[in-house]
């Protein structure tokens, strides 16, 4: 596996050299990513070096593409900050998706509901969001706890459940009225209670700067309090956490319930700040969930790598768009550069050879993500 | 000549584990192979069997060079391993693991008769009897051992490497595999024994190679040597022994009074333990590995759940509380595992030292971590107990097993707290990192602490122990005081060749 | 609704139809575990599966060169992710999934690039598996319609359970196989090349699903849909730890799957609203689960009950 970080301070060189080691493996995997990216560009009749600028340019190139970016990278942080605290603690999660779909939802509905100045009810509303996403994880980990199933079933189970949920909500209870187009399945538009844009003429919205913040009271909460500390070393090794007097169940349910609140938010700022409704699909289409889980791989759970990844996976998603419409070509070439990202990112391309010493075999931590180990 | 290992070296970076080392074998002999932990017998086995590759030297079989890329090239040669971890395959039957890789078939099915029907012959011809349909998980360890054997012999070995193969026996078993070896050899195999259990080897080598620091110090036959000359050639100086004040023992700090563990099926059970350990002594659980040490443990430390009995911590009812609250009442705990239990090998050095202590100042306020006192005082502990490290940021994976068994001590023993479990404190490290481990237990007890100290190794027990139990089969079947027993009477105990009443030595 | 005995042979035929691409998946996963892989990239290769004999279909017009493309492409798909997790040491759960976006994202861009259209492709070209018709049964009343419009896959996949049973427990080389899962160290320590038998095991299951993606596309409907699986590959997992990793187990919670989709099929066209009736495989499979845990629960306690007395 990787490094883990340390708990204090230690020489910038010593650093500096941790930090390169860390980049080789996010670096080879996007080189192949972008590699059979352009080899499907090339083999579907276009020119892969072009397309690829051009992908780049059109993700990062100019404020407006940049902006863009940001704004479709605010979601996909919140979702890496999720999966980075559940997955780094030892309980790989896939509900971001359905906690999201939640947050947005809850969300959609209180501010329409709430009244008051636009502050107060932004906050109210995020604040519902986050109890959404919150409840949603809460009943994943219960069933998981209680009945001591695979959390990965469970929540990728309750997340189609949550999007028919959704889609219900939608199309029967709350259904917009005033719509000009009937056939779309989308709640009433907030009028009062969006988050602002940071610049006029931009889509790049307040939600972005929550995101910032989230980011450093994440790093903040994983590195220097108790609560980080406990949920790191359950992450690395349960006994062994178990065996410090830290409370499993506990750190789980925490855990699962910070990570749950963090995508509903992200679920949540969507809404306020980007759709201004519930639209149905609107986090399982752009699949939200899914590149922060990606997010947080890439960087390996740690909160600041996750803010780049996520805005570098937008820019492609982003990208992309700009060369579905310049050049044809279609826009699933980014989630397939994303997907062989993510198929390569915990290969080990060097088997590092580090047997010092003959006896006993290096010990392997038990694999985040591997369900031998969590079924009863 | 059968066997010539000629000049073997071998290195793991900076480590050498074989330095121009030879031995030779000849048939139907038995050759032990001693030396401390570290000291290269194991990477030489593991060269002879395939395992690994040297860096330089030669291996020849009946005068031919050969070279083994891997243990099935060793296996082709006649080169069998028991190894110390065995090799089986759980829920399949004893026939079923001896025949593997070497099945009779019938077309394409598996013949089950005929594969029984060789198993038992086979066992038959070597008096190794088994029940080829008994279902491997349901057999003892002495047995799985047994069809470890089998499962070589079937293979056509005529040399025979056992691992240290008395480490989980209990010593009945111990004789019996003994005789196993000499019988063996009468039939005209050749066995390698690797071992740093002293009387084995004088009990049934033909010759004996003495390792140490990966060189070989002597090789001669077992009759021209003695148990002395051994153990001085295998440490390299006199062990001084250790002399240890009368205890002076002061109030009751752990209580465990009809401790009951009811298992699953197949595992191992706890009846009724009563033990007690009070202020100013070391009290030792002996036993062979495996009779509910581990089990017992566990409880205490609020690791498993247990269905009857009482624990009293330092005056606190600490019965089935969690783990935290049993180390805040006062237990420390060196546990068995360094790795499974004791540590997170890809967490820091500065993160390993910390555990338990995280939610109390100075390490933290309301939930909020002093990051300089926590690498102070994992600096502290690592110069303290002269573990060797590089870095407070560098992982536990990358200390030696010594090393990282001394952090875990200190971590525990830095507690301060009244009791401390140490179990098995000392195994699989070397002997400088052992005394130092021994003397800060028995410093600890001098304090005015109390320490349980489990172990499988009879002399560490004898060496420290004011007060022994002894278990077997999940029962503590006996209570002895320092100096009133022997190691005879004690490995009596530990087979559970003493059923009746338990003796009480506090009456 | 009409409870009659037709209506019931109209809902068992469809639990059969429902059961049989997920028994296929559920066999691949079973094998998988039997070699210690989780193989959560069933998904993907069903998806694969699915599309590729679509594509074959339509290029080629023959039945079986369409089926055979749906397992090579399964195969393709789980053979990569196989090698990564087997020799690259890529994390299974991580890489399978990357796998099960990466078909969904391919299939997508191949359907724009090679039909120009997206989200569904149907032709009239297309042909579909063959209906076998069993002499003398199609009369019978309730039989009759109890074994209508079944493909020869829909029988193959029924066949391959019993015959993966008789390979795991009867032959040596699946003797051999299961050894490498109870203990691979104990499998390499003889001789055994266990990423070897690995990765043959985790490609062979591919092939399992690319026919299970097969029977989707070319079955009941000839025509390819994006999400045309719906989360199949991760209800097999489910059905695979329900059936114990057995192969005649695993026909057994297949069987329970493919009735809670019959179920939500048949609720379709009465007042529950779609969403409630799409919704019931993935609820049912969480509630079998649970029911399962509590039912082993007490097992484990009567056994240890039985102990004491």
């Amino acid at each position: 596996m990787h490094h883990k970080q340390p708990l204090g301070n230690e020489s910038l060189r010593h650093w500096l050299r941790r930090f390169a080691g860390d980049l080789k493996q996010p670096a080879l995997a996007i080189f192949a990513g972008l590699v059979v990216g352009g080899m499907v560009i090339a083999l579907s009749g276009f020119h892969p070096l072009t397309a690829i600028g051009s992908m780049l340019k059109g993700g990062f190139g100019s404020a407006y593409y940049l902006t863009t970016t940001l704004t479709r990278a605010t979601p996909i942080i919140f979702a890496g900050l999720a999966a980075a605290l559940a997955w780094g603690s030892g309980y790989p999660s896939l509900g971001a998706s359905g906690q999201m779909i939640l947050g947005a939802l809850v969300c959609s509905q209180a501010a329409v509901r709430f009244t008051g100045p636009p502050l107060w009810v932004i906050t109210l509303s995020l604040l519902c969001g986050m109890l959404g996403g919150m409840l949603y994880s809460l009943l994943a980990a219960w069933i998981s706890d209680r009945f001591k199933l695979y959390l990965l079933i469970v929540t990728l189970m309750l997340n189609y459940i949550a999007d028919y949920i959704a889609s219900y909500t939608t199309t029967y209870l709350v259904k917009d009225p005033f719509g000009a187009d009937a056939s779309a399945i989308q709640t009433q538009r907030i009028e009062s209670g969006i988050l602002p844009r940071i610049f006029t003429g931009y889509t790049v919205h307040w939600g972005f700067v929550i995101a910032l913040i989230t980011v450093i009271a994440i790093l903040f909460i994983m590195k220097k309090t108790t609560f980080g500390y406990r949920a790191r070393m359950g992450g690395l090794n349960p006994r062994f956490a178990e065996y410090g007097g830290i409370n499993s169940r506990r750190m789980m349910y925490g855990v699962l319930l910070l990570s749950g609140a963090l995508a509903g938010l992200g679920g949540a700022c969507e809404v306020l700040g980007a759709r201004f409704r519930y639209v149905d699909g609107m986090i399982t289409s752009p699949g939200y969930a899914w590149s922060g889980i990606i997010a947080s791989l890439m960087a390996n759970n740690h909160p600041v790598g996750i803010f780049f990844s996520s805005i570098f996976l937008a820019g492609l998603t982003t990208g992309g768009g700009a060369i579905e419409r310049s050049m044809g070509v279609p826009s699933e070439v980014t989630t397939i550069i994303q997907s062989v990202i993510t198929l390569l990112i915990t290969a080990r391309f060097v088997v590092a050879v580090r047997k010092r010493h003959a006896s006993p075999a290096p010990y392997t931590p038990p694999e985040g993500g591997d369900l031998h180990e969590s079924q009863p | 000549m059968l066997l010539r290992m000629h000049q073997i070296s071998k290195s793991y970076g900076p480590v050498t584990a074989n330095d121009q080392v030879s031995i030779e074998l000849h048939k139907g002999e038995i050759l032990a192979i001693v030396g401390e932990n570290g000291a290269g017998k194991s990477t030489l086995m593991k060269i002879l069997y395939g395992l690994e590759q040297p860096d330089s030297g030669t291996i020849c079989l009946n005068d031919r060079q050969v070279v083994f890329h891997r243990p099935s090239d060793a296996m082709a040669q006649g080169i069998g391993m028991v190894q110390q971890h065995f090799m089986l395959f759980g829920s399949m039957t004893v026939a079923e693991n001896v025949v593997y890789r070497k099945e009779t078939r019938k077309g394409l099915f598996m013949d089950h008769r005929r594969n029984q029907a060789l198993v038992r012959e086979l066992s038959q011809r070597y008096h190794l009897p088994v029940d080829p349909q008994a279902v491997v998980d349901d057999c003892p360890v002495g047995l799985q051992q047994r069809i470890e054997i089998l499962k070589i012999l079937y293979q056509d070995a005529h040399i025979i490497i056992f691992d240290e193969p008395s480490a989980v026996l209990t010593p009945l078993e111990v004789e019996d595999l003994l005789k196993t070896m000499d019988q063996l050899s009468r039939l005209g195999k050749s066995i390698i024994l690797i071992t740093h259990k002293l009387h084995e080897v004088m009990a049934v080598a033909h010759r004996v190679v003495v390792m140490r620091d990966g060189r070989v110090i002597s090789a001669s036959d077992t009759s021209e040597t003695s148990l002395e000359k051994m153990s001085y050639e295998m440490v390299g100086r006199q062990i001084p022994t250790r002399r240890m004040t009368p205890p002076a023992v002061g109030n009751p700090l752990l209580e465990v009074a009809g401790l009951s563990l009811k298992g699953e099926p197949g595992t191992i059970t706890l009846h009724d333990i009563h033990l007690q350990l009070r202020q100013g002594e070391i009290v030792g659980i002996a036993g062979v590995s495996g009779n509910g040490q581990s089990e017992l443990i566990r409880c205490l430390a609020g690791l498993q759940a247990y269905d009857a009995g009482q624990v009293m911590l330092n005056g606190t009812d600490v019965t089935r509380a969690s783990a935290g609250t049993i180390r805040e009442a006062g237990l420390a705990h060196i546990p068995e595992d360094r790795y499974a239990w004791g540590s997170a090998p890809a967490a820091t050095l500065a993160e390993n030292a910390l555990v338990g202590a995280e939610g109390r100042p100075p390490f933290s306020r309301r939930g909020i971590l002093n990051l300089r006192q926590v690498n102070a005082h994992a600096a502290h502990l690592i110069q303290g107990y002269g573990v060797k490290a590089a870095s407070l940021f560098q992982q536990m994976a990358s200390l030696s097993g010594g090393n990282a068994q001394k952090l875990i001590a200190a971590r525990e023993i830095a507690r301060k707290t009244p009791v401390l479990i140490a179990c098995e404190p000392t195994r699989g490290i070397d002997i400088g990192a052992m005394e130092y481990i021994h003397g800060q237990l028995i410093e600890k007890r001098d304090q005015g602490d109390g320490v349980l100290l489990v172990s499988s190794e009879l002399s560490e027990i004898m060496d420290l122990c004011d007060r022994i139990y002894v278990m077997f089969e999940g029962r503590l079947n006996g209570e002895f005081i320092r100096g009133e027993v022997d190691e005879k009477t004690l490995g009596l105990y530990m087979l559970g060749g003493n059923r009746h009443a338990p003796q009480t030595a506090l009456g | 609704m009409n409870l009659s005995p037709e209506y019931l042979a109209v809902l068992a035929n469809s639990t059969i139809r429902m059961t049989t691409p997920i028994l296929l998946v559920t066999l691949a996963a079973a094998l998988c575990t039997r070699v210690k892989l989780f193989n959560i990239a069933l998904e993907g290769a069903m998806i694969a599966g699915a599309f590729f004999s679509i594509v074959a279909n339509y290029y080629t017009g023959s039945v079986w060169l369409s089926v055979a493309a749906g397992a090579v492409s399964g195969m393709a798909v789980c053979g990569l992710v196989g090698f990564c997790v087997v020799h690259l040491k890529a994390s299974a759960v991580v890489a399978g999934l990357a796998a099960n976006t990466l078909m969904t994202a391919a299939t997508t861009y191949l359907l724009s690039i090679i039909f120009n259209t997206k989200g569904v492709f149907t032709h009239p070209s297309l042909v579909s598996l063959p209906k076998i018709t069993l002499p003398g049964v199609s009369r019978i009343p309730f039989i009759g319609t109890l074994f209508s419009g079944l493909t020869p896959l829909d029988y193959l996949a029924f066949g391959l359970a019993g015959l993966l049973y008789v390979f795991l427990y009867k032959t040596v080389p699946g003797f051999r196989l299961r050894a490498v899962g109870i203990n691979p160290e104990a499998a390499r320590s003889l001789g055994t090349p266990v990423e070897r038998w690995q990765l043959l095991t985790i490609t062979f299951s591919g092939l399992l699903c690319g026919l299970g993606g097969c029977l989707l596309s070319m079955g009941t409907v000839t025509l390819f849909i994006q999400n045309i699986t719906s989360g199949r590959g991760y209800i097999a997992l489910a059905a695979n730890t329900l059936g114990q990793s057995h192969p005649l187990g695993v026909l057994l919670s297949c069987g329970f799957f493919g009735f809670s989709q019959a179920v939500g099929n048949a609720l379709q066209n009465t007042a529950l609203k779609t969403q409630m009736t799409f919704s019931i495989p993935y609820a049912a499979t969480i509630i079998a689960l649970i029911a399962f845990h509590l039912y082993t629960q007490h097992k484990k306690k009567k056994a240890k009950e039985a102990l004491l007395h």
